[in-house]
């Protein structure tokens, strides 16, 4: 299971350096979707294996169900949009820069992957911080890749706040370490399992600190509201698979970043305080988003808001701490991955088809992309919870997780079902209109791109496949989640 | 012996907060570079000291891997990127607040840093109390740095003092933290510099100007 | 043998009396050499009061007596400060009681309110401006000195000059700590505006709308011009007493008050003035004078610094 581990971060590393150095962009291309595919494979290996705990080099390489959850989905929205790149890049082979952008493309496209590979396949605390400062700096540069004025201002914006809420997180980290020092020594590994082992030893009000400090940075990265004004901008403004990866793999693994800060807290100071904080932000950022869902003109940027509601259903599905909840959480990390990715693909396919991200432009796409139109319409249901998709059977055991316990958490959990509806609400609107009715004059039918359907296709497999059956495997490793989310070891 | 290691760590400790004052006063981009570096040395001098009280050899290393890295390399890089940019480094940064009321204002975030850090309980081996709070003091006049400055040099300056903040927090409270831990920070601290420095020279080529004023068009 | 306390008393303000125009020739002296010019001797500032001494005085019309008497007063005051501080010796003087480091800073207040109140009479622009000026910066600078004083009155519990510096020399440690480095450095800042250097005012200069200083004595002459001169290099020898025996560097003073010993503290605050007035003659050649609405910032970086001091001391323990 380790050198499953091991090549699973390795692969995407050594392709970035491939990529960067290939002359010949057809040879990243299919290096890049052949590394991405063993990648997803090598994950869901490792879902097969039934997620037990490994731990090598001092854990530096680790991994528990938790792990492999996110492992899954990051690899999952790595694979798709590794496809999804094939297509989206066609279009631009004629134009001047094409070599040098297909390179720096490529390049970036793995090297992101494998700093959010890292980040759930380690237990040291440290190390996970380093690897998500990764992802902003090498995501910065993607964001900035059009190179287009708003591009650059998004990117700035993103890579500017990302790593100032960074700098508390890793404030976060030094506090964590220095709450053990008392009882650990001075000199320890600040490892997850080791924190958590000492948790009720260490110092309370320093734990404390640190996890509001975890909650504030991480959530930076996350999109949690009120920190969340880079994340509309950079989701909008970069190409479309670093959407899909920044949308679908980046804010989990700062949502993973803050459960690990999460049951280690509520093992020191009791988890009345985490879920409280957890839960202000939860419901800040499904309130916001929610309305702001309901007013945006531009698509892409419509899909980034609700990805500041997913990562508010996670944060307040973690809050209510039941262990049903906790599998709904575990099960929408996956999910949302897979819908968000295939959403922001369709996007990008009716982007590079009609040349506009504005919704009131967008008219009648099933008659000019049948194939993208329908997935896209798919996407647009199942992200705003309609059964049978994945997110459906996420969000409905988070909520009955909510209700399970009622006498404390029904007023949360009545709350969450409105707010869900809300942005459900308007995410059905925007894609109804967009799907039907006249397309716009001078339109040719015919799809985009073959490989961006297949990518689309690719992710219905799991939003519908979760939303249906989910294997025993994958039940028993999000179970397993579900208790290291709480700081079961 | 160890009073006296103990006061020049607290006063390495002061220095690194009076650069962050300096900064606030500094209209220059040159100014910001050395003023950048003038308060990296001070935080390895800090790291150091603590080396020599811990007697824990990483220290030595980090304090030179700081020195290089930060004292040297970061603030060559920040003249590089501006050195195609002379007629803007040469004019005087745009203020959001004045000199005096930022130079008030960092006075209260230091008292605000104090009170916060005497709340914890927290032990080192190098004045605990009152270099944790200094840290913390410069992560909060780094903050307020970056939001009154419109500038982009400025805002990139901000953020890696920051990181310079949360290092002497670091030594002053948990020095044991893994020496790779450290080194891997650093090398995010020059990767960052690199990447904002790409973005400032793409942003300066395309809006000819390094302040941030015209960055409004994206509402968040 | 030791020497009876009148005569130390005596030998103190003797020393400020002799040594203090020494201290400002060597300043200009070495500030000409770094400008790579053979400047005036050490002694200069010595021919200059002698030869003012024996010049006529010419009053301008219409003054009143105080214009006459401020000089006096000034130099009194100096003489006053030099029996409160330990110039000579670690243990205090009989007079050494009759006033706090408080106490001090007053009598330095009044002598250079009288200065400009004598400029102010004299009726002169130039002068009149000179003493607005200096009062605007004294104004400025009285914030941070008495902060500076508390602070230092707060760790060695106590705002007797001698016990301040004999604090310091039992913990030497201390002298590094967070909150004497930061005062120190307040206090340093605001020698410099008291002394008139630059960057709030250069000495060299004869353009007279840069002055400070230098203008509030524009119209005196004679002997009344030679005390003042001799007074502004007391009063800088004093605060250069101050900042090295209480602050900085309280070592060498005579601890039994032997004839040997009082030597040894006369050369060793002399050895110790060569080195500030190194550090003095350093920022002079690297620093140009700061445009007078500017000189509030400086101020204000003073007033931090001691702020800052207070601040650590209060909540860091130390």
């Amino acid at each position: 299971m380790i050198y499953v581990l091991a090549a699973l971060v390795t692969i995407p590393l050594v392709l970035g350096l491939v990529s960067y150095l290939s002359p010949l962009p057809r040879l990243s291309q299919v290096l890049t979707v052949a590394g991405a595919v063993t990648t997803l494979a090598l994950a869901a290996s490792l879902v097969g294996t039934g997620g037990g705990r490994v731990s090598a080099f001092g854990g530096l390489l680790y991994a528990d169900p938790l792990s492999v959850v996110l492992l899954l989905a990051v690899a999952l929205v790595y694979a798709t949009s590794a496809v999804f790149s094939i297509g989206y890049l066609r279009s631009e082979e004629n134009t001047a820069g094409f070599p040098r952008y297909a390179r720096n493309f490529y390049a970036l496209l793995n090297l992101f992957a494998f700093t959010m590979l890292l980040v759930p396949a380690t237990d040291d605390m440290g190390v996970i911080w380093v690897a998500i400062e990764l992802t902003t700096i090498v995501s910065a540069l993607m964001v900035a890749l059009e190179g287009t004025a708003a591009s650059l201002e998004a990117a700035w914006k993103y890579v500017l706040i990302a790593s100032s809420g960074l700098a508390l997180a890793l404030l976060a980290v030094v506090l964590l370490y220095a709450s053990g020092t008392n009882t650990l020594g001075e000199g320890y590994d600040p490892n997850w399992t080791v924190l958590l082992s000492a948790a009720p030893k260490l110092q309370p009000d320093t734990v404390r600190l640190a996890f509001l400090l975890a909650v504030v940075g991480f959530g930076t990265k996350a999109g949690l509201v009120p920190m969340h004004t880079w994340l509309p901008d950079a989701h909008s403004e970069g190409p479309t698979p670093v959407s899909a990866l920044l949308s679908g793999a980046l804010l989990a693994d700062a949502m993973y970043a803050i459960f690990r800060f999460y049951g280690i807290t509520g093992h020191a100071v009791g988890f009345g305080f985490p879920k409280t904080v957890l839960f202000v932000f939860g419901v800040a950022s499904l309130v916001l988003s929610g309305f702001f869902v309901l007013i945006q003109r531009d698509f892409k940027r419509l899909f980034a808001y609700s990805s500041i509601e997913h990562m508010g259903v996670l944060a307040v599905g973690a809050a209510f701490a039941t262990p049903l909840a906790l599998y709904g959480v575990a099960l929408h990390v996956i999910t949302h991955a897979a819908t968000k990715s295939m959403a922001f693909f369709g996007a990008g396919s009716i982007l590079k088809k009609l040349g506009t991200r504005e919704t009131a432009k967008t008219r009648g796409i099933i008659h000019l992309i049948p194939a993208t139109a329908v997935l896209f319409l798919a996407a647009g249901m199942a992200i705003g919870g309609l059964p049978p998709f994945g997110i459906f059977r996420s969000e409905f055991l988070i909520l009955a997780g909510g209700f399970s316990e009622p006498g404390v958490l029904l007023v949360p959990a009545v709350l969450l079902l409105a707010l869900v509806n809300l942005g459900f609400l308007g995410l059905f609107r925007y894609a109804n209109r967009m799907a039907l009715g006249e397309p716009p004059e001078g339109a040719k039918p015919g799809e985009a791109s073959r490989w961006m359907v297949a990518a689309m296709a690719l992710d219905l497999v799991f939003v519908l496949g979760l939303g249906l059956w989910v294997p025993d495997a994958l039940s028993a490793v999000l179970r397993g989640a579900a208790s290291v989310i709480v700081g079961g070891l | 012996m160890q009073q006296a290691l103990d006061a020049l760590g607290g006063f390495s400790a002061v220095l690194v907060v009076l650069m962050q004052f300096g900064l606030l006063r500094s209209r220059a981009i040159h100014g910001h570079a050395a003023l950048y570096a003038f308060e990296s040395l001070f935080v390895a001098a800090f790291s150091a000291l603590a080396g020599i009280t811990s007697g824990n050899f990483e220290l030595y290393v980090l304090a030179a891997v700081t020195v290089v890295a930060k004292v040297f390399v970061v603030p060559a890089l920040i003249m590089r990127f501006t050195r195609d940019l002379d007629e803007h480094a040469e004019v005087e940064i745009p203020l959001a607040v004045g000199v005096p009321s930022s130079l008030l204002a960092a006075l209260a975030l230091t008292g605000l840093a104090y009170a916060a850090a005497l709340r914890l309980p927290l032990h080192g081996p190098l004045l605990p109390h009152t270099s944790f709070a200094l840290g913390l003091a410069v992560v909060l006049i780094g903050f307020f740095f970056m939001v009154t400055r419109l500038n982009t040099i400025s805002q990139l300056v901000g953020i890696l003092t920051l990181e310079n903040g949360i290092f002497l927090g670091t030594v002053a409270i948990a020095p044991g933290l893994p020496l790779l831990v450290g080194l891997l920070i650093l090398f995010d601290v020059l990767m960052a510099v690199l990447v904002f420095g790409v973005l400032v020279r793409l942003l300066a080529v395309r809006r000819a100007t390094v302040t941030t004023t015209p960055l409004k068009e994206l509402k968040g | 043998m030791t020497l009876p306390p009148v005569v130390l008393q005596i030998l103190q303000v003797l020393t400020l009396l002799v040594f203090s125009p020494l201290v400002s020739g060597v300043i200009s002296r070495v500030e000409a050499m770094l400008q790579a010019r053979r400047g005036p001797s050490v002694l200069q500032p010595y021919y200059d009061i002698w030869k003012y001494f024996h010049k006529g005085r010419s009053v301008p019309e219409g003054v009143s007596p105080v214009f006459t008497l401020a000089p006096y007063v000034a130099f009194a005051c100096y003489m006053t400060v030099a029996m409160l501080i330990p110039v000579l010796t670690s243990f205090g003087l009989p007079l050494g009681y009759m006033g706090d480091i408080l106490g001090g800073a007053f009598v330095l207040s009044l002598a250079a309110f009288a200065v400009a109140l004598a400029g102010l009479d004299s009726g002169s622009p130039y002068a009149g401006l000179g003493s607005s000026r200096a009062m605007m910066v004294s104004v400025l600078a009285e914030p941070t000195l008495i902060f500076v004083f508390f602070t230092v009155a707060l760790i060695s519990k106590t705002d007797l000059p001698y016990v301040m510096g004999e604090t310091l020399r039992s913990s030497w440690g201390a002298v590094f700590s967070p909150t004497h480095v930061l005062s120190v450095a307040a206090f340093f800042l605001m020698i410099l505006v008291d002394t008139g250097r630059i960057p709030i005012e250069s000495h060299s200069s004869t353009l007279e709308f840069g002055m400070i200083d230098e203008a509030r004595i524009f119209e005196h002459s004679g002997p009344e011009m030679a005390l003042l001169k001799w007074g502004s290099a007391m009063k800088q020898f004093l605060l250069y007493t101050i900042f090295l025996n209480i602050l900085v560097f309280p070592w060498g003073l005579s601890h039994d008050g032997s004839p040997s010993s009082v030597l040894v503290a006369l050369l060793a605050l002399l050895a110790k003035m060569m080195v500030v007035a190194a550090v003095v003659v350093a920022i002079e050649s690297s620093f140009s004078k700061l445009r007078l609405f500017k000189i509030p910032e400086f101020m204000g970086a003073g007033f931090i610094l001691s702020v800052l001091a207070i601040v650590t001391f209060y909540l860091g323990g130390r």
